[in-house]
């Protein structure tokens, strides 16, 4: 469960360029669900997930992920809740390594790390069969060095590596908005594959309006720096894209939101 | 015939100072290549750690102990320019050149004046083997031996849970902190940790020499350099071993080629102009000719 409440965020605060990037936002996701935010360039969606994973820094309010106040912890600290896949693919991974390295060096997240050999041979049975049920033919590749794979087959990795110690909070940042639209297809059944077979608790921000309907339990739409839109399952189930994108944007929706 | 008869004769005396000096192409290796923080506190380290180790070998310490103790101060120094580089937010080379001026002060203040001979004192050559200051064969042992363990050890660190977050630090340093690494922690281990092998390296040879100086580390940075490139160019750097093994593969190479240079009429004096040449034209022939961009430094 991720609880936010009266988050505060501005840039070049005090400034003529002053911007408000999160204007009071309170929010709360469920265990188990998966959320979408959507909204216009600018809205506060990734600096949002950036206060979450601990990268933005608020100047009012507080987070909390399952029961644990993180508003106060730096990002290493805060790691063991959370689990986060970039944009880039080339952010999620480390390019030097191999992907039963990079695999390794993930599944440390949230433990301590000690003098011990990173890699044993019954991880690397693990890796396999984790790597396996994406079908890319990754579980023979362990020793292949990640800088050499396509942008999808990291942005896989960095969803395993983000999930490969159960997450109590998945945070993906328009993952598939890097990769061409048959690759961020396949990026996108194994993000939700992946959330289903774990029941992860998981906020997604994309640009992808078939996305934000398809997948996801709830649909939220961000505008300059608050939550004008948040829909249930079943309310998301009977929008259209037409509709959803007829929504950024639109003043009405505060109000909407207000009336419940 | 007579040159090249003077560099065959001085190719054991050689061979000594570039294992000697491999140290040091490791310990500059690891901030540069693993860490991807570029330091350059090597150069007040090695002087620290030869300074140091004079100072205690004087006041009579058992030499593994000197040896021991320097290398730990040359940790503290690598530790100092981390910090003020990751906490101050200075440029690493800067802070290393602030670290390295500062340190000048200190050996001074460690010896009370500029070098401090050692002859007749129980070193850690004399502690080995009694034999050993004369016999160059058991110096070269005694040298190998000790570089086979640091960098069989850290061949073996850079394997485990620590060592591979160390190895992501410097390949990826935005992804880090989010799979729950303290980049801070490890980042001042890291360079506090290569330091701390110059440093030792500083302390091996002013006790091979028989003496200390505190200018003993000018142009150390750039020899370690010189050896790193020139190592990585002969075997690469594509795993941990090779990455390991340039350093030391390039530290022999690069006193082999000065000891040639040397016998076919090389000025000693215009030795460090001719290395800064070398690393140069390296960093030149990957950049410029092959079109790769910083293809040395990072």
């Amino acid at each position: 469960m991720i609880r936010i409440e009266d988050l505060r965020l501005r840039f070049f605060a005090g400034t003529p360029d002053e911007r408000t990037a999160l204007d009071r936002v309170s929010l709360e996701i469920a265990t188990g669900e998966f959320a979408i935010i959507v909204g216009t360039n600018g809205a506060g969606k990734s600096t949002l997930l950036n206060a979450i994973a601990g990268t933005a820094r608020p100047e009012a309010g507080r987070i909390v992920i399952d029961k644990v106040d993180v508003t106060p912890l730096p990002v290493h600290k805060r790691a063991r809740l959370i689990g986060r896949v970039f944009q880039d693919p080339m952010a999620g991974t480390v390019p030097a390594l191999t992907i039963e390295e990079n695999l390794a060096l993930a599944s440390c997240r949230g433990v301590t790390r000690g003098l011990r050999f990173a890699i044993k041979s019954a991880a690397r049975d693990a890796f396999r069969a984790t790597l396996a049920q994406f079908r890319l033919g990754l579980e023979d590749r362990l020793q292949a060095v990640v800088g050499t794979l396509s942008g999808g087959q990291r942005q896989v990795i960095a969803l395993v590596m983000a999930t490969i110690r159960k997450p109590e909070v998945l945070l993906l940042d328009e993952h598939t908005a890097a990769l061409d639209p048959k690759t961020a297809e396949t990026v996108m059944s194994a993000t939700s594959k992946v959330v289903a077979e774990h029941h992860l608790t998981a906020v997604m921000v994309t640009h992808n309006i078939r996305h934000a309907l398809v997948y996801g339990s709830r649909l939220l739409m961000m505008d300059t720096g608050r939550v004008k839109l948040d829909l249930s399952h079943e309310q998301k189930a009977a929008m259209t894209p037409a509709e959803l994108i007829s929504r950024f944007g639109e003043e009405t929706d505060f109000i909407a939101l207000q009336r419940g | 015939m007579d040159v090249l008869l003077g560099f065959w004769n001085l190719i054991p005396i050689t061979l000594v100072q570039s294992v000697l000096y491999a140290f040091v192409a490791l310990g500059v290796m690891i901030p540069f290549r693993i860490l991807g923080i570029p330091d350059i506190t090597s150069e007040g380290a090695f002087p620290l750690g030869g300074c140091l180790a004079a100072v205690l070998l004087v006041a009579g310490l058992h030499p593994v102990l000197a040896t021991l103790l320097a290398a730990a101060a040359g940790f503290l120094a690598g530790a100092a320019t981390a910090l003020v580089h990751l906490k101050l937010r200075v440029h690493s080379l800067l802070a290393g050149i602030l670290v390295v001026t500062m340190l000048w002060s200190v050996n001074l203040r460690i010896m009370g004046k500029p070098n401090l001979p050692l002859f007749g004192l129980n070193d850690l050559f004399t502690w080995a083997n009694p034999d050993l200051p004369q016999n160059l064969t058991l110096q070269l042992v005694f040298l190998g031996i000790i570089l086979a363990v640091i960098a069989g050890g850290l061949w073996l660190m850079l394997h485990t849970q620590v060592g591979l977050a160390l190895r992501a630090l410097g390949a990826n340093p935005q992804l880090v902190p989010s799979l729950g690494v303290n980049f801070t922690a490890y980042a001042v281990a890291g360079v506090g940790a290569a330091n701390a092998i110059t440093a030792a390296s500083g302390a091996l040879s002013a006790q091979l020499q028989g003496y200390a100086d505190a200018s003993m580390g000018v142009g150390m940075l750039v020899t370690g350099l010189a050896s790193v490139i020139l190592g990585e160019a002969i075997i690469g750097r594509r795993t941990i071993t090779t990455q390991l093994l340039a350093p030391i593969v390039g530290s022999i190479v690069y006193f082999q080629l000065t000891s040639l240079a040397l016998s076919l009429g090389l000025a000693p004096s215009d030795l460090k102009f001719a290395t800064g040449l070398f690393v140069l034209c390296t960093i030149g022939w990957t950049t410029v000719v092959r079109g790769r961009a910083r293809s040395v430094f990072n």
